[in-house]
């Protein structure tokens, strides 16, 4: 039993790590800030969530879990705050996205 | 004023979990103390803006929003990932566009904007009275929230007013 | 295992301080900055089980709030002093 619990926890972790890194190559590799803000946002959710779910699963049913839980509901709740309060201040000092062409707008120009 | 015990109740089950002394007088004095100016401080906040005990109200019928919200959290991510390890074959389209809010309570509708941020892939960029724009890195990502699926389920939790 | 965690962090952390040298603009190195944040809480909180003294966790909270509130002071500082060189691409 133990050693399926720990099985499980290694299999978070290991997952939240690849997560974390996949993020930390999008921030890397997108050519643009608006698209950086979603390759931070896959490692400010799924990234925190298993990480500590891992973490949760060593610890069992302790106040260490309670704190972890915590820990990921304050992750949460931040973190897409501070994701708009940031996005929402780079629009509004005129920081503008580059846009595709939509699948409309691509159909308009074929039939002009 | 229902909401004034909630928040002391709240914030002394708070205390209590983080602190983990349950035995030492000190510190239980220290955390009433605490819980004292916060719901102090929180009662003079809400002098400023009314709060409505339609949040609470809403929290209690969460129960089938959360696991749905997380199951799109997951589905997002994946097609995030897909655009980080792939860019070649799953090329990115961003968008940005105005979308209709249909929730209509300030709560609510910081909730929906807050659930667009928290998906990867779409973020809340700015929200006027009944409107947000959004900007999408996938235009799949735009069409499924103007087919209003979210925004649906943000205000069946508003209930009836 | 908690050690390969903590590497993975670490380099997560890495890469995004070298996005926040880089820039270009103003908004990125802000954003690099608050996932840097992010993963220092997730890296006290593995680290404090690495070393088994699992009351790290209480600075990881702490960090998480501060880090929020960095950012969002930041932010507003920015907003209304903007740098001449917010937009440019170099």
């Amino acid at each position: 039993m133990a050693f399926i619990i720990d099985a499980l926890s290694w299999a978070c972790l290991i997952l939240g790590s690849f997560l974390g890194i996949s993020g930390a190559i999008g921030i890397f590799s997108f050519k643009e800030f608006y698209s950086r803000v979603q390759a931070a946002s896959v490692t400010d959710t799924l990234c925190v969530f298993f990480i500590m779910l891992g973490l949760i699963l060593q610890a069992g049913f302790t106040l260490i879990s309670v704190k972890l839980i915590l820990a990921v509901f304050l992750l949460w709740l931040t973190g897409p705050l501070a994701t708009h309060a940031l996005v929402r201040s780079a629009y509004l000092t005129g920081l503008k996205p580059k846009l595709s062409i939509t699948r409309k707008e691509a159909a308009k120009r074929g039939q002009s | 004023m229902p909401y004034r015990y909630l928040l002391i109740i709240g914030l002394t089950i708070f205390w209590l979990l983080l602190s983990g002394y349950w035995t030492n007088p000190l510190i239980l004095a220290l955390g009433a103390a605490s819980v004292a100016l916060a719901t102090w401080m929180a009662m003079r906040i809400e002098k400023k803006y009314a709060f409505k005990d339609k949040g609470v109200a809403m929290l209690l019928r969460q129960h089938t929003f959360w696991p749905w919200i997380f199951t799109e959290i997951i589905k997002s991510n994946i097609s995030v990932l897909k655009c980080i390890w792939m860019p070649k074959t799953y090329p990115i389209s961003p968008i940005i566009r105005q979308l209709k809010m249909q929730p209509q309570s300030r709560i609510a509708r910081t909730l929906y904007a807050n659930s667009i941020t928290l998906t990867p892939g779409t973020v809340s960029v700015e929200v006027r009275d009944q409107e947000v724009l959004v900007y999408a890195l996938l235009e799949e990502a735009m069409e499924d929230l103007e087919g209003g699926e979210m925004g649906k389920r943000v205000h069946k939790l508003e209930g009836d007013n | 295992m908690f050690a390969v965690t903590c590497l993975a962090i670490l380099v997560v952390m890495g890469i995004a301080l070298a996005r926040a040298f880089i820039g270009p603009t103003i908004y990125d190195r802000i954003l690099a900055v608050n996932m840097f944040g992010t993963k220092t809480v997730l890296f006290i909180a593995v680290y404090g089980f690495l070393t088994e003294r699992p009351e790290f966790l209480d600075i990881a909270l702490i960090y998480a709030l501060i880090n929020f509130v960095g950012v969002i002071v930041v932010l507003k500082f920015v907003e209304r002093y903007p740098p001449s060189s917010a937009h440019s691409d170099e």
